[in-house]
């Protein structure tokens, strides 16, 4: 299970950069501009962005897996959904072709699914997804001990001195998220989807799906709806967003406010160093449902900012500047300003 | 963005308006004819949503496209601006944005938050060709030239040259336009650090008097 870096000019000590990609075609971009690892899923419920027109078939990832080795980059296949109970086959079907594809690891939730791959798919590494919500040395290496859990993706609620407490009690290697958007739930136990339209990220693999939005042109504005219910109202000139729930503006005690979370997107390009110091293995940028012209842009910065982090040199954070949502960022729980 | 923007595709399309769809119609059908054998897999993404109809309202043209899918092809209408379609969905940007989504290289949803590309309708048949769109590699300048067969190459060139040139144009009208436009942006300006100035003493004003109100008497 010893993880072994295809392309040996990178020194095993670097950071490994772990980008996202919804489309073949996304894939390629991210491997071009500079990632090391790219994650994706396959075109059902079995992973956590299952968006129309997104994601691969067995024979777009098998061609995907193929490009990346050949530019010394891995694959990652997230398997990172809950199969409803006596459905199980999508599921076991995704991990036995991930394997047989030959991808690199698959990013597992479920822990019964996490089982089945350890017995069936054993010379496949095995990632917990941060869906899985694993954010203590006790529960990480419990998966590890009996499941062979060879990295984690931490929940986005940790703050950087815990996640360097964190890794000093485990042997598991740490992935955490460094750009994109932000959930405010602890991951893998939000329903707030599921309350207004039926289908989750846990399960359908979809947050407020677009089969469920509208976005109509009103007097006071442009309103975006989720299952009928206003979540939102732009002004002329203001930039509009996508209905989440959580990132809804509500009226509260004749008070408009994000009630919840502003739409902002996690950056911590300028945070790296302080990242590194925490002994993580691999940073994640967030995004496979976004376009290429997004990939290629974030990666290109992550890669440039790992590359002079190697060598001592000041990071540029400007690159990505305007890819944030909303045009705001945010260190979120990394840095945590409240308690 | 129902206002085009000041651009040599608007002053472009001004002049064409005399040109009707009927004469830009067998174009239309020869590159949608291409894009289908060129990308096949685009077609194929789009099957899960079943028959689909998108108006793609290209603000600073004259014309109108009805994009039609179903079973795994595509065909396009070219219509008037004042041709009423049927759509599921109906999209609306400038032909640079349109053009930049075609070919990867713009940011759908940057586009869409800063709402230099709407659209009204089914948003997940939207969401499902922005997506499609995105992985099919389309490089329409490609597609375009491959119909000159032998000549394809200089034709390829000679079309570069002639964007470069609209983009040299393009930026030599945004400097126009921001020089007619100045004296207003000035004036405008001041009026909004007014308004701000006077939203702040509002909500001093609002603060002290809640504050008067919960004083023990």
């Amino acid at each position: 299970m010893t993880r072994v870096a295809r392309d040996p000019s990178r020194p095993v000590t670097s950071l490994e950069l772990v980008c996202p990609a919804g489309t073949p075609a996304a894939l390629r971009t991210a491997v071009d501009a500079g990632a090391h690892t790219v994650y994706c899923g396959f075109r059902d419920e079995t992973n956590a962005r299952n968006f129309p027109g997104l994601n691969f078939n067995r024979e777009e990832l098998r061609d995907g897996v193929a490009y990346a080795h050949d530019h010394g980059a891995d694959v990652l296949v997230a398997i990172n959904t809950f199969p409803a109970a006596g459905n199980l086959d999508p599921w076991h079907r995704a991990i036995d072709d991930a394997a047989r594809i030959g991808a690199d690891a698959v990013i597992l939730a479920d822990i019964g699914l996490i089982e089945y791959a350890q017995k069936n798919a054993p010379n496949i590494r095995r990632h917990l997804s941060v869906q899985a919500a694993a954010s203590t040395p006790e529960g990480i290496n419990f998966y590890a001990k009996n499941f062979g859990i060879a990295r984690v993706v931490l929940p986005r609620v940790l703050t950087l001195p815990e996640i360097k407490e964190l890794n000093r009690h485990t042997n598991v290697e740490t992935e955490v998220f460094v750009f994109g958007g932000l959930c405010v739930m602890a991951e893998g136990r939000c329903s707030l989807s599921s309350y207004v339209t039926g289908k989750s990220p846990n399960k359908t693999g979809v947050c407020s799906p677009a089969s469920h939005v509208t976005y109509e042109e009103t007097g006071a504005g442009l309103a975006s709806k989720l299952g009928g219910f206003t979540i939102n109202r732009f002004a002329e000139g203001e930039p509009a967003g996508y209905p989440t729930l959580c990132k809804g503006r509500f009226n509260a005690n004749d008070k408009i406010s994000y009630l919840f979370e502003e739409p902002v997107s996690l950056n911590l390009l300028q945070m790296l160093p302080d990242v590194a110091d925490a002994g993580v293995t691999a940073l994640k940028i967030e995004g496979r449902q976004r376009g290429k012209a997004y990939v290629e842009k974030v990666v290109r910065a992550f890669r440039g900012a790992v590359d002079a982090l190697e060598k001592g040199q000041k990071l540029d954070a400007a690159a990505i500047a305007d890819l944030t949502e909303g045009g705001q960022e945010t260190a979120g729980a990394y840095r945590k300003a409240w308690h | 963005m129902s206002t085009p923007p000041f651009s040599p595709v608007l002053v472009g399309g001004l002049l064409l308006r005399a040109i009707p769809p009927e004469v830009i119609q067998p174009i239309a059908d020869r590159l949608a004819a291409r894009v289908q054998t060129r990308h096949p897999g685009l077609f194929e993404r789009l099957n899960p949503l079943g028959p689909k109809r998108f108006v793609v309202d290209v603000v600073d043209l004259p014309w109108q496209f009805l994009l039609l899918i179903a079973d795994g092809e595509g065909a396009v209408e070219v219509l008037r601006k004042r041709d009423h379609a049927e759509a599921d969905a109906t999209i609306r940007a400038p032909l640079k944005i349109l053009f930049g989504l075609l070919d990867g290289s713009i940011d759908g949803d940057a586009m869409f938050f800063t709402r230099d590309l709407v659209y009204e309708g089914d948003t997940e048949a939207v969401v499902a060709l922005r997506n499609a769109l995105d992985g099919a590699d389309i490089d329409f300048l490609s597609d375009v030239t491959t119909g000159f067969g032998p000549l394809a190459d200089p034709a390829k060139v000679v079309a570069k040259k002639i964007l470069k040139a609209v983009a040299c144009v393009e930026d030599d009208m945004a400097i126009l336009g921001e020089s007619l436009v100045s004296p207003v942006s000035r004036r405008a300006d001041a009026q909004q650090r007014r308004i701000d100035e006077l939203e702040q003493r509002c909500a001093r004003l609002e603060k002290a008097l809640r504050r008067s109100k919960t004083l023990p008497t």
